[in-house]
């Protein structure tokens, strides 16, 4: 039963150069309890699809397609449905989220208004409440008293993830979560999410440019190249036999702590400028496996097994 | 590999005092005797977690800090009893290269302004002829085109920025390069590619790294040698491969079962941060002892008394402390 | 754009002041008290003089007050801040405190004493509008600086080598261009209304021709007599630079940042 199911999903920028494609054509749904990692090199999109999931866009953004939450149409929601959607069934632990935070109010008075603006609660009740959310974070509820600043970078991303789950929400999306963390804060909080999945029962979609934590986290990962899906399937398939040559290049970017080291090549090239796309296949430029046919056309998504795509014209052979 | 040390730092200790009230003020020890010899051609990596000192270290050598006490030696002279002339000389051997390519680039500047500073600042290359031609030689080295000259920092991306800084760091000849995190805010995928033309530099130009990290993956890959320091202490050096495959220290084992991958191991190593949630115990609080005893499964009574001493436990393998792991 | 337009138009009456009007500001030309017309476009004052040639003459005089003061506060405010910033310390008490000092003098008091002094003259505004202004640019870049010099690409400079003087020259000021220019474009403003204010209660030099000095006559004799344009036009002209000033400090990012320069 998909809890989410998005179709066909383009989004327009406007820029100095005209509009540009950020996300084009994208389609995925997402069930429930399932954690979904959206993997991709800065730029390509990822975090411009996931705020279009709550409408969070800048106004001159053109948006196309259809994001379905339980048969609803978020898209075209009223502004009294949508206030309530967000937070409440779909929310956010944004880029950044650790310093996101209001240096001069205390933590726990920031929960609180997280709560009391979508709920009518009272205040020692949202208060308990937010004592709560925290001790489901790992963080003692005596803290609420305390500052953004008296708290560490990993305990701060731990308390924004806990004001996204204020008002139990059915997914909850983070962008980037442990981008700016080290790796033991980075395996808490990693830890702390699968638990918390388990306890709660919540959907995860995960944004991250690092391909080995959706590794073990997620799955089912979508990996996003210039604004399209290159591949789409369960993690377990993507990580032991990866189909499209970017995810293979992705992969082989990874510098593994044990095992042998493989030979680690770098990707060529620079992702490419949304406002001048190459033609063919977005990746062709940088594809060490490109020939003749992938610089004209543009190839579709194309079924591997029950549940993976790729997009690559070697795979239709 | 000869024993031709080129940094000697000894005894390190780095103070800071932080206000913790009105009136008063809490010290801080953020490296706390800290001693490793630094072999010419080689890379050391010091690898910790944020708050480990590994960068306040770093940023000693490159003196832009003071230390408390201890001393850093370069080619045996003291670093920090330097006269100004002797000081402008050192920076023409030990150059460093940053963590965030956003920042350390001067955003009013352009790229030739930023590469040829150096140039200009030690008098090399005289004429401003023979400084152009030498930023494009450091601009091809690193693997930019010299096109890129007349651009702004805003105008590249972040692998680009990160490589004008290598370049920037280049333009003396230095012979120790200190980087400070440099592919840690840069995507995976490119991470490789800067880290094999630091590779590609350290050989042909026969350079020392000073590698600081908190990624082990990147370490590996880069380093010939690792030390560990977890708040402001060294808990184990070694060769690399010898720190990954026959880690004797709890902490080493830590990071090493943090890795995304490593789930099982994570879970199980991995003790929350619940314990410093409690609000009770100020992140500042100093443990007595061995300052990973709170932390530590394997923690017992001596651990919390006495600080474990840097022991050699094989060929080049220094361990801290009281229990270290058998191989 | 429409900022820089406004100012120089101002700037070009002032300086070219004889081609736009026909009539010498001091002497009568027409019947005292007349409402706007035809002959005098902004009516006359008490004496007949043309109020129109008044602000055009006039202008010279506030602008160059204006600017005077803004430059001179500026570059004092600069010095001070950027030296109390970038070196702390020692430095850094000693000029702030006296900073402080100077920030808490008075206007008015001052102004009265130097006017006792010097005899009241548009220098004397001018050295007092540019001491009591000075010290709020001080801060200003002063806590830009603090910031500035805590920036990686500080640090970069200092590895490198750069003296204190190449990284404050090279690096501090650079980055410090727009918030000095915005200033100065601001204070302008501040300027001519602090002119214009010292002027209104006689502390100015009456017998010459400034926006602020007809306020100061027009105070006395217009209101009795219903010349509410003699009143209004040195008003708005104020008000109307004031925009044109606020205009163009917005958009002074523009012009000093390269990221949107290219634009």
């Amino acid at each position: 039963m998909s809890l989410l199911s998005v179709s066909d999903l383009s989004i327009e920028y406007a820029t100095p150069q005209g509009y540009v494609r950020a996300v084009d054509r994208v389609s995925f749904d997402l069930d429930e309890g399932e954690v979904l990692g959206i993997a991709g090199e800065s730029g390509c999109g990822k975090t411009t699809a996931a705020l279009s999931l709550l409408r969070i866009l800048p106004k001159s953004a053109k948006v196309k397609g259809s994001v379905m939450f339980n048969h609803e149409d978020v898209l075209t929601m009223e502004d009294s449905r949508l206030r309530q959607y967000r937070w409440k069934d779909v929310s956010l632990v944004p880029q950044s989220s650790m310093n996101a935070f209001d240096p001069v109010i205390t933590i726990g008075a920031q929960i609180l208004e997280a709560i009391r603006i979508h709920e009518k609660v009272e205040k020692s009740a949202a208060w308990d409440r937010a004592g709560d959310l925290l001790e489901s974070v790992g963080i003692n509820r005596n803290r609420l008293r305390h500052y953004p600043h008296e708290f560490s970078g990993g305990m701060r991303q731990r308390a924004a993830i806990a004001m996204a789950l204020s008002l139990s929400p059915k997914v909850v999306i983070l962008d980037e979560p442990t981008t700016a963390l080290d790796v033991v804060t980075q395996r808490q909080i990693l830890n702390l999410l699968r638990r918390l999945r388990s306890r709660l029962k919540v959907s995860f979609i995960f944004i991250t440019h690092d391909l080995s934590i959706l590794g073990e986290l997620s799955d089912r990962i979508i990996v996003m190249y210039a604004g399209r899906i290159a591949e789409i399937g369960k993690t377990q398939r993507i990580v032991n036999s990866p189909s499209h040559p970017y995810t293979k290049a992705l992969f082989s970017s990874v510098l593994p702590v044990q095992g042998p080291l493989p030979v680690v090549k770098p990707i060529s090239g620079l992702p490419p400028n949304l406002a001048s796309l190459p033609s063919g296949c977005r990746f062709h430029p940088r594809c060490p496996f490109a020939f003749e046919r992938c610089s004209l056309e543009e190839p579709k998504l194309v079924k591997i097994d029950d549940d993976t795509e790729a997009s690559c014209f070697l795979l239709e052979r | 590999m000869g024993t031709d040390v080129i940094l000697d730092i000894s005894e390190l200790g780095v103070d800071f005092s932080t206000p913790t009230g009105l009136f008063r003020r809490s010290r801080i020890s953020a490296v706390d005797k800290v001693s490793i010899k630094i072999n010419r051609g080689e890379s050391v990596g010091f690898v910790g977690e944020s708050g480990s000192g590994k960068t306040t270290i770093a940023r000693c050598i490159v003196k832009l800090i003071e230390p408390t006490s201890g001393h850093i030696l370069f080619n045996g002279q003291d670093i920090f009893e330097q006269n100004s002339a002797e000081n402008k000389e050192y920076r023409k051997h030990v150059q460093m290269v940053f963590q965030d390519p956003y920042e350390s680039l001067n955003p009013r500047s352009n790229i030739s302004q930023i590469v040829e500073e150096p140039l200009i600042v030690h008098h090399i290359s005289p004429d401003k002829e023979s400084r152009r031609e030498r930023v494009y030689e450091l601009l091809s080295l690193v693997g930019l085109e010299k096109e890129l000259v007349k651009r702004y920092p805003h105008e590249l991306s972040g692998g680009q920025r990160q490589r004008v800084s290598i370049a920037r760091a280049l333009a003396v000849n230095p012979d120790v390069l200190v980087a400070d995190e440099p592919v840690s805010m840069l995507d995976v995928s490119i991470r490789v590619g800067i880290l094999n033309l630091l590779k590609e530099l350290k050989k042909t130009l026969n350079l020392t790294f000073v590698f600081i990290t908190h990624d082990l993956g990147v370490a590996r890959y880069f380093c010939d040698r690792v030390a560990v320091i977890y708040r402001g202490q060294i808990m184990e050096v070694a060769g690399t491969e010898a720190l990954i495959s026959e880690t004797r220290n709890p902490y080493t084992k830590l990071l090493l079962d943090s890795v995304p991958g490593n789930r099982e191991a994570g879970e199980a190593s991995a003790k929350d941060e619940a314990e410093w949630a409690d609000g009770k115990r100020q992140f500042s609080d100093i443990p007595s002892g061995c300052r990973f005893n709170p932390r530590c499964p394997n923690a017992k009574e001596q651990c919390t008394k006495v600080p474990p001493p840097l022991e050699a436990l094989g060929e080049n393998h220094y361990v801290a402390c009281h229990y270290p792991l058998r191989p | 754009m429409v900022g820089l337009g406004i100012i120089g138009a101002f700037t070009i009456l002032a300086i070219f002041a004889p081609l736009f009007t026909p009539y010498h500001p001091d002497k009568p030309v027409s019947t005292p008290y007349s409402p706007p017309s035809l002959k005098n476009w902004l009516g006359t004052d008490n004496l007949g003089q043309d109020v129109m040639s008044q602000i055009i003459y006039g202008a010279r005089i506030s602008l160059l007050v204006g600017l005077v003061v803004a430059l001179a506060a500026t570059f004092i405010g600069t010095i001070v801040g950027v030296l109390s910033g970038y070196y702390r310390g020692a430095t850094d008490q000693g000029l702030m405190r006296f900073t402080d000092v100077m920030l808490v003098l008075p206007q008015l008091p001052l102004m009265i004493i130097l006017a006792a002094y010097l005899g009241p003259s548009d220098n004397s505004i001018i050295i007092v509008l540019t001491l009591t202004s000075w010290p709020l640019v001080a801060r200003l870049i002063r806590s830009q600086t603090l910031s500035l010099r805590e920036r990686p690409f500080t640090d970069a400079s200092r590895v490198i080598g750069s003296s204190n003087s190449r990284i404050i020259f090279k690096v501090i000021i650079p980055n410090l261009l727009t918030l000095i220019a915005a200033n100065v474009v601001l204070m302008i403003t501040t300027a001519v209304v602090g002119e214009a204010g010292l002027d209104f209660i006689g502390l100015g030099n009456p017998s010459v021709v400034s926006w602020g000095t007809m306020l100061y006559w027009a105070q006395a004799y217009a209101l009795f007599n219903g010349a509410w344009w003699w009143v209004l036009a040195p008003g708005l002209c104020i008000a109307l630079l004031g925009l044109g000033a606020v205009l163009v400090s917005l958009s002074i990012e523009n012009v000093f940042n390269p990221r949107l320069r290219a634009r």
